[in-house]
């Protein structure tokens, strides 16, 4: 597994950048790994949705269904790639420190 | 010298029969294989055929009945043979050299048909006929397509041999071998039909030697390089299903076999024989997940979860 | 760096890799797109090079052996997976293609004219269609035929070691699987199918596969009942939630009925619909109920999800799910099983696997593409075509066109329901691969994202680009039709790569979706003009 440095803290991740360890996430790893998706500063916006992903993974293992995020947190899709440029799993669920999601999505 | 000839000629007939045999016999012995197949197939309804289409196209199409329309793959066949036409579609600048080495080569085994068939009439009702007008005309049709033919194979292996050596993308993957083959045929055929045309006169012309091979006559007289030629074009003859060059019998098999074989398992016993008996084999792939030991039946593998906790 | 690789380069010892992408160097597209900026990507700023570079991505995660002997171990392992690729009680299922195509190739190049990967790498001779094969041939004659002097002189040799057994492994995967090369060989011979043999080694005999594929795909979905990692229980709460949207937006009260036995039709989606086109599998409940269809869905292990990703590199798990497919079916005493819009997993489970089953195993499957036909075509729905008046053009997935012959079915439908359908050239069992055939499109890492948008989906983009050259501007929304989820995958990401939604307004999506917004019964606006 390689190793970043995010905001000068190393962090393992796998080759796409997703956090190799999911538990070790907090509100400080969220930031530093927000970075990568050239976010500097991490607004309400970003963390509503952070925070549903979060929740959603720790309940069922998986990432919620984009459809299902974006109504529940009340954004459009357009508004969710405007916040996350990488999109909605693959850069929204890798600030929410989850896995990559798998299968054909 | 000339029982040499006869014999080399004998030999390399009875090569080229048995090792394209065994090749077909090989491939056709294949275990049923998954299938495989790629669209358009020929012998599907004219219907779909014009699209591409499968029987899958149907609603329910295990209901309905099954086409299999041999005038379809014939439609597809006859010109894939004779004119090669997949080439000619899809590379018309190799078409051009292909098709004349290919088409040499289909005259000189007609008129090698035609002069066996000539001598054994010969031999069976007398060779008087011969002089006579059918006979005339059957004589100047065997040698003229034989010469047409020589002349064409040589002409497009020569051909053939500059392009390989000119273009890039093929010179990159052409091996010794393959420059062998091709120069194997501008010998081989150049030095027959050298033979044949400066052959002393009075000397056994095509149809004395047929004759002779056929009566195993040693007294005839074979010109010295037509009898190069004979046993070099023997060798070829043997040599020819022994490399790649069996793509004759190979095509056979990668369409009928592979690219058109949609049939069905329905209900069909030899399937049934055929999946059972490859179903007890005993794979013995290492790979930690294939839960293969060699002791275990593909049947076996492909019903064990290799997830299972508890392992097999 | 070379453009020109060599067969002997394979088995170079230096880090360079044989071929590098330069995207400013690759074919011009027509309009050029002005790819939108990304962030890159840490890990591939992180990840230094180890192992032997093929170009600059990568899809495996290779051993790394730090000696001679532990290299030679690896060699050896390749050498014994090698056999076995050629014998009977191993390699049964694809033997005899496999012996037919590495025995007549007569190295004309004609092939390598269709390959999409191939040419839209500017003609880098790594991903020759043959460049792979011969490699690999050149192997066969020396270690399974006995090699010697007059073979080496006749096929030409190859040196064996671990970076050339390396960058195989990787070069594996440079081909969609999509076989288009092997319809134009005029000898028959399957460039598609050597790729597909070469991985079947890597996976059988050494366990090397693309994790996407492998772990956290075939065995994932043994282990939890999918490869998204749905388990039951998560599947039934997606789909109520999709049948609760559906109500909402359609007008009609949609419900999927669950483990319904004795019904007419068990209905499989590719579970990546049900999470990233939630749309489609909706879609579908909203036409089969207001048809009548006795249907029905399987919160079974596996039942949920239709893919089967051991087709594209592995014999044992391709078998594996299929029969737990099937078995499905005959514990549910269903008639028929449909599988919805994913191309591999139609050609999985009604082609491939059909000479696997056995017995009462043996539950007729069918392609959800003619049953949305004959629903269509009898009139049981009130369609107004009206709905659907914009640019409309079809991708023609390879598993299901090329490889399974179901050209017309989609067509039925597109005529019916879209007034401006068009189609692309060249179309239907000659189509160009989206770029994401045979797993690519879930594949990622290593830059092989970018990879799979820049060379594997070019010509695709090119193809679209000129189907809608009439109607670039972005007053004009247009949609591309993929009725194949790992197409879709992969056509989000070439147009999102490219920037074609915000630059032309090019939406992509599935088949069901324009049927339902067609309907007349239904709600206006069903297709959500949003990019996703
Ligand atoms: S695979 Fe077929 S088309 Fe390609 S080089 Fe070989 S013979 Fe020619
Ligand atoms: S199968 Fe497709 S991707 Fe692979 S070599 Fe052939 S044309 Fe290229």
């Amino acid at each position: 597994m390689p190793t970043v440095e995010l905001n000068g803290k190393p962090y393992e991740v796998d080759e796409n950048g997703f956090l190799a360890q999911p538990l070790i996430w907090n509100d400080n790893v969220a930031a530093d790994l927000a970075t990568t998706e050239g976010i500097t500063a991490m607004t309400d916006e970003h963390w509503v949705l952070v925070r549903y992903i979060r929740d959603y993974y720790l309940k069922f293992g998986i990432a919620p269904m984009v459809r299902k995020l974006c109504k529940e947190t009340g954004n459009t899709l357009t508004h969710v790639y405007e916040l996350f440029p990488s999109g909605p799993a693959n850069g929204a669920c890798k600030v929410a420190g989850l896995p990559k999601p798998t299968g054909c999505v | 010298m000339t029982v040499l000839v006869y014999t080399a000629i004998a030999l390399g007939s009875l090569v080229f029969v048995i090792a394209s045999a065994a090749r077909a016999v090989l491939y056709a012995r294949s275990p049923m294989h998954l299938r495989w197949e790629l669209y358009p197939v020929p012998h599907e309804h004219p219907d779909r055929v014009s699209h591409g289409g499968s029987y899958f196209e149907q609603s329910e199409w295990w209901k309905q009945p099954r086409e299999r329309r041999f005038r379809g793959e014939l439609a597809v066949m006859v010109p894939e043979v004779l004119f090669l036409k997949a080439l000619r579609e899809h590379n018309p600048k190799l078409w051009r050299r292909s098709f004349p080495f290919h088409g040499g080569l289909y005259l000189l085994a007609g008129a090698g048909a035609g002069l066996l068939v000539l001598a054994a009439v010969s031999r069976l009702a007398g060779t008087a006929w011969l002089d006579g007008a059918a006979g005339h005309v059957a004589r100047w049709t065997v040698a003229g397509v034989g010469a047409a033919g020589l002349a064409l194979a040589v002409s497009g292996a020569l051909a053939l041999l500059h392009r390989r050596m000119q273009d890039p993308a093929l010179r990159a993957f052409t091996t010794a071998g393959d420059i062998f083959n091709l120069l194997f045929f501008v010998m081989a055929l150049g030095t027959l039909g050298a033979g044949y045309a400066a052959r002393p006169p009075g000397s056994a012309d095509a149809l004395g030697i047929a004759i002779g091979i056929l009566s195993w006559d040693a007294s005839v007289q074979v010109p010295r390089v037509l009898a190069a030629g004979l046993v070099a074009t023997a060798a070829l003859a043997a040599y020819i299903p022994l490399t790649h060059m069996s793509h004759f019998i190979g095509k056979y098999f990668t369409y009928h076999a592979i690219r058109w074989d949609d049939a069905p398992f329905g209900d069909s016993r030899k399937m049934s024989v055929a999946l059972a008996a490859s179903l007890a084999q005993r794979p013995t792939w290492a790979a930690e997940h294939m839960k293969a030991d060699g002791h275990s039946t593909w049947a076996d593998v492909v019903t064990t979860n290799p997830t299972d906790e508890a392992g097999r | 760096m070379t453009r020109r690789a060599r067969m002997p380069d394979m088995a170079r010892r230096d880090r360079e890799p044989l071929f590098r992408v330069d995207p400013a160097a690759l074919p011009p597209l027509s309009p050029e797109p002005q790819a939108p900026p990304r962030p890159v990507s840490p890990a591939r700023v992180a990840s230094g090079a180890e192992g032997y570079d093929l170009d600059g991505t990568r899809v495996l995660a290779l051993p790394n052996p730090t000696s001679p002997e532990e290299e030679d171990a690896l060699v050896r392992a390749f050498l014994s997976g090698l056999e076995k690729l050629f014998s009977r009680e191993n390699n049964w299922t694809f033997l005899q293609p496999l012996l037919l195509s590495m025995e007549h190739c007569a190295h004309c190049q004609t092939c390598s004219e269709a390959c999409h990967v191939f040419e839209s790498s500017g003609r880098a001779e790594i991903y020759r269609p043959t460049y792979r094969s011969e490699v690999f041939r050149r192997l066969y004659f020396e270690y399974v035929k006995g090699g010697g002097l007059i073979s080496a002189w006749q096929h030409g040799t190859v040196e064996l070691n671990w970076p050339l057994v390396a960058r195989l492994a990787e070069l594996a995967y440079r081909c969609n699987l999509c076989r288009r090369c092997a319809q134009t060989c005029p000898i028959g011979v399957d460039n598609g199918l050597i790729a597909h043999e070469i991985r079947k080694l890597f996976s059988q005999e050494l366990g090397i596969a693309p994790k996407e594929l492998h772990a956290a795909g075939s065995m994932l979905q043994l282990k939890s009942g999918s490869s998204t990692g749905m388990i039951p229980a998560a599947v039934k709460d997606n789909v109520q939630f999709i049948d609760e949207e559906m109500t909402e937006k359609t007008g009609l009260a949609a419900e999927t009925p669950w483990d319904v036995e004795g019904a007419d039709i068990l209905l499989i989606h590719n579970a990546g619909e049900v999470l990233a086109w939630p749309e489609n599998p909706g879609a579908f409940g909203v036409i089969l109920n207001a048809a009548g269809v006795s249907w029905t869905m399987s919160s079974d292990i596996a039942g949920y999800d239709s893919v089967n990703y051991g087709l594209w590199y592995d014999d044992a798990q391709l078998a594996r799910v299929a029969l737990l497919h099937a078995e499905i079916a005959r514990k549910l005493n269903v008639k028929k099983i449909v599988i919805g819009e994913c191309g591999h997993a139609h050609k999985s489970l009604l082609v491939v696997a059909d000479r696997l089953l056995t017995g009462d195993l043996r539950v007729p499957r069918e392609s959800a593409l003619t049953v949305l036909r004959d629903i269509v075509v009898s009139g049981r729905l009130r369609l107004d075509p009206g709905r659907n008046d914009f640019p409309v053009t079809l991708h023609d997935p390879c598993n299901m066109v090329r490889l399974m012959g179901v050209v017309e079915p989609q067509r039925e439908i597109l005529r019916r329901v879209c007034p401006q359908f068009r189609e692309m050239h060249p179309h239907g069992v000659d189509n160009y691969c989206c770029g994401g055939g045979s797993g690519f499109a879930i594949m990622s890492g290593h830059g092989f994202e970018d990879w799979r948008s820049d060379v594997a989906g070019r010509k695709k983009l090119q193809q679209i680009l000129d189907a809608f050259s009439d109607c670039l501007s972005t007053s004009i929304p247009k949609y591309v039709c993929a009725p194949c989820s790992n197409c879709k995958g992969q056509i989000r990401d070439l147009l999102a790569h490219h920037g074609a939604w915000k630059q032309h307004r090019i939406l992509y999506g599935g088949l069901a979706e324009l049927i339902v917004n067609a309907m007349a019964d239904v709600r206006p606006g069903f297709i959500e003009w949003e990019w996703r």
